[in-house]
């Protein structure tokens, strides 16, 4: 074959076809930027805020406006002032897509709307929003939110300004909604006061902790009811231009050393940077309540920055009339970013189009952020050695003198955080009893699309292991060791080793009741530890408080990424091999250009003993990324009391 | 910035450092695309896709490696899922690979022959609509991304015994056509 030609005649079919101004990034972008939207908002409790909102609606004979009346509104947070909420869904067909308005709260701050949306594709773009004015004029969205609970759904909300009259019929124009324009009118109803959740009155708030550098933690408001407990709780900086540079969570405790978890249910209508909704469970009254702002990993500090971008620190660099890559610039030049001693030292050049300047840390400054008019982009933060960089990048390389101004700076800081507050004794208060937890639902026996020998052989083996160990009612004990082989610059967690010790209640069906995860260090310190109790898990070291279904204790971790493997045509090899421990093991290794895989089994017992993701470099080289050894796993009556009484801490209240 | 920075900041969540790869890589690889799928509609999708997922994938991603043969193997083999379940391809190949390779090294033979470089390319054109899309898949790694038949046998994509079973028909035909010739 004429290999050159072959290659011209396709190139010049694919250039014919595919001209070379063709710019896929737009259509990425926003596609990326919607997924990204989706993936980064939680999926809140929504659906629960509207059946409360409809019970309340069926049960309740009590339809008196409330007026000036704080309180908790579901979906909707803390709502201040004169309370209205959506008389009736309204529901729209256009062009095969459905639109129903499904939520909107008015209060004396802003106007808010829910609408769900269906037979939406996956190409459509972002629509936009605004409100007709009475006077004919048009009142855009101030803020915007989608969440797609699946692939046909869509949920989309807005934040007006509050309406001036919200006794008025409202209409709502949604533009460019799968091509669509939706006009939808809709009209609000005074508040009952069974639609409100009111804020305690005795609770003398808000509470500002202490304030550390230039932090404090604030408890703005708490709604107590008979079945649940609503909190308020917000970040409250010195000095303009702070925020956190991490994300952020709080833990709450009493003084019996209860924990309650914290389920963040957080809406849009809240700047989240700065402001979360927790919900935990009722409290009883009297309790000495601790809030703690988590700083994970590193207890009692926490990743904070500064915005100078109003006035700026400025230096000047000069990169010569003909600037080479690698060529560096030894620099020594003191500057003051607000109270923030910054000292720069040198500066290289990486390549073609990017400088790299290096800054010795001084006092608890991380990293700094620069903005020059000659630079197309800008990256800071980057641990070198002991110092960090800052990179810019220019589309052409400048060869004369320059200004570089320093727009923020990053920063440790250092707490702990803390509030405390003295809990009122609880008021009798009529609201809906919550979901109750979910019954375990029946076994799911998974199915799988290869038929290959090997998977039968990895099922058995598993199968045979579970059958062992997962004999309850009963406690199982697991220990495993984490190896995190391959570390990213800068990161801190995972660390390169931790042990991972599980304590399992299981059924006499196997399913678990309750379970306490303890990730520790090599010297035995605690990392981090959550429980699972029921349907909810709490961690007691992030704070992060999930609900999640009951699950099925197994061991195999391996079987159905085997079938995926095998029935998608990836690489995977069989050898029989001696693991650790002297024992005869099976070693099944799945070739895959991201994440290739290993897993050992052990041919007697059938326990899969060992995991460990690596990558084959080109010359065949294999370098293992993450490994997960198991060196405990048993079955016992009961474990220690010390595990039972760190589960019976945990504040839940009985379904 | 470099590929290594890229990449960095990707798995940093950075998009910019998707963007450098979409605007470094995207030409080469929605050609690719096309001559697989014979479709510029289906090939974009298919390029949409493949970044979404790198992506997704990149924080298990080795920077130390080229981004370049990953991401264009991820493309080859998502064309070759895309016009496999489209349902503007309608298409079935049987078992006449012999006659349509004879094809191409029949096209091929004719180039040495000086016929001209677009009716070549027509040709060529109209015997690749004969191939499957793993066949045409195939063809377009080896001589348009022109990969080695060592390298497209290590890519995961497709299956050793398919790229060796492919190419040794070509050659196979290729020394009876030239036979048949001679004795002419």
């Amino acid at each position: 074959m004429n290999e050159e030609r072959m290659k011209e005649a396709l190139e010049s079919i694919a250039q014919h076809n595919v001209p070379d101004d063709s710019d896929l990034w737009p259509l990425i972008a926003s596609q990326f930027e919607r997924k990204s939207l989706v993936q980064t908002l939680r999926a809140r409790p929504v659906l629960l805020a509207l059946v409360l909102l409809l019970l309340l609606a069926l049960v309740s004979g009590a339809a008196y406006a409330i007026g000036m009346l704080t309180g908790f509104v579901p979906g909707f947070g803390f709502a201040t002032g004169d309370v209205y909420l959506l008389e009736t869904p309204v529901d729209l067909v256009q062009n095969g897509i459905t639109l129903r308005l499904e939520n909107a709260v008015n209060d004396g701050s802003r106007l808010w709307v829910e609408l769900s949306v269906g037979n939406l594709s996956v190409a459509e773009r972002y629509s936009q929003a605004y409100l007709l004015s009475p006077d004919g004029g048009n009142i855009q969205a101030q803020r915007g939110g989608a969440i797609m609970p699946d692939q046909n759904t869509m949920r989309l909300t807005y934040l007006f300004p509050a309406l001036g009259d919200p006794s008025r019929a409202v209409t709502l124009i949604v533009e460019n909604l799968g091509g669509e324009t939706f006009e939808i009118k809709f009209a609000l109803r005074p508040a009952r006061a069974d639609d409100i959740l009111p804020a305690s009155p005795e609770a003398a708030l808000p509470v500002q902790g202490e304030m550390r550098d230039s932090v404090a933690l604030v408890l703005e408001n708490v709604a107590i009811s008979a079945d649940r407990t609503v909190l308020q709780v917000s970040l409250s900086f010195e000095k303009p231009g702070m925020s956190l540079a991490a994300p952020w969570n709080v833990t709450m405790t009493d003084a019996e050393g209860r924990v309650y978890p914290l389920k963040d249910i957080t809406p849009e209508t809240l700047d989240m940077g700065t402001t979360r909704l927790y919900e935990t469970t009722p409290l009883q009254g009297n309790e000495r309540i601790l809030l703690s702002l988590v700083s994970f990993p590193s207890e009692g500090e926490i990743p904070a920055f500064m915005d100078f971008s109003a006035a700026p620190v400025t230096f000047t660099f000069d990169p010569g009339q003909n600037p080479q890559v690698g060529q560096v610039w030894l620099l020594d030049e003191s500057m003051q970013a607000g109270e923030f001693s910054l000292h720069l030292v040198g500066a290289r050049m990486t390549s073609p189009d990017e400088l790299l300047f290096e800054f010795e840390p001084t006092g608890n400054v991380t990293g700094v952020m620069l903005y020059s008019t000659f630079a197309s982009g800008a990256a800071g933060g980057v641990p070198v050695d002991k110092n960090f960089s800052a990179g810019m990048t220019f589309s052409e390389m400048p060869n004369d003198p320059f200004e570089i101004e320093v727009r923020s700076v990053y920063y440790t800081a250092h707490g702990p955080w803390e509030v405390e507050w003295q809990a009122p004794v609880a008021e009798a208060v009529s609201f809906p009893t919550m979901t109750p937890a979910p019954s375990p639902t029946p076994l799911v026996i998974p199915t799988f699309a290869s038929r290959d020998p090997l998977l039968l052989e990895v099922q058995s083996l598993s199968e045979k292991f579970d059958h062992t160990i997962v004999q309850g009612p009963a406690w199982v004990h697991v220990i495993s060791e984490n190896f995190a082989d391959h570390m990213e610059p800068g990161q801190t967690y995972p660390p390169p080793y931790y042990q991972d010790e599980q304590w399992n209640e299981i059924d006499a069906e196997g399913w678990v009741t309750q379970n306490l995860t303890t990730h520790r260090d090599a010297n035995g310190n605690i990392l981090q530890q959550a429980a699972f109790i029921g349907s909810k898990s709490v961690n007691f070291t992030t704070g992060e408080t999930f609900e999640i279904s009951p699950y099925h204790l197994s061991f195999d971790l391996f079987v159905q990424e085997l079938d995926f493997a095998l029935s998608h045509g990836e690489p995977v090899t069989r050898e029989e091999t001696t693991c650790e421990d002297g024992s005869a093991c099976l070693l099944i290794t799945i070739s895959n250009p991201v994440a290739s895989r290993k897993v050992w089994i052990n041919l007697q017992t059938g326990q899969q003993v060992q995991f460990q993701s690596f990558q084959r470099s080109k010359d065949g080289t294999e370098q293992a990324q993450f490994t997960q050894r198991f060196i405990l796993v048993e079955r016992m009556q009961s474990p220690p009391q010390e595990v039972l009484d760190i589960l019976e801490r945990v504040a839940i209240s009985a379904p | 910035m470099d590929e290594q920075k890229a990449i960095q900041k990707l798995k940093k969540g950075d998009i910019s450092g998707l963007e450098f790869l979409v605007q470094r890589y995207q030409l080469k690889a929605l050609r690719t695309a096309y001559l697989i799928t014979r479709d510029t509609g289906l090939a974009e999708d298919v390029l949409q896709e493949a970044f979404i997922r790198a992506y997704r994938a990149i924080r298990n991603f080795d920077e130390a490696r080229p981004f370049e043969p990953w991401f264009l193997r991820s493309v080859v083999n998502a064309s070759v899922k895309m016009v496999q379940k489209s349902a503007r391809q309608v298409e079935v190949w049987n078992n006449a690979d012999d006659e349509v390779w004879a094809q191409l090294i029949a096209v091929d033979e004719s180039v040495e022959a000086q016929v001209e470089a677009t009716e070549f390319q027509r040709q060529l054109w109209d015997i690749m609509q004969k191939l499957s899309p793993r066949q045409r898949a195939v063809i377009v790694q080896r001589y348009y991304l022109e990969m080695s038949e060592k390298e497209m046998a290590a890519e995961s994509g497709v299956a050793r015994g398919t790229v060796k079973w492919l190419l040794s028909v070509a050659r196979k035909r290729m020394r009876t056509l030239l036979a048949e010739r001679s004795e002419k």
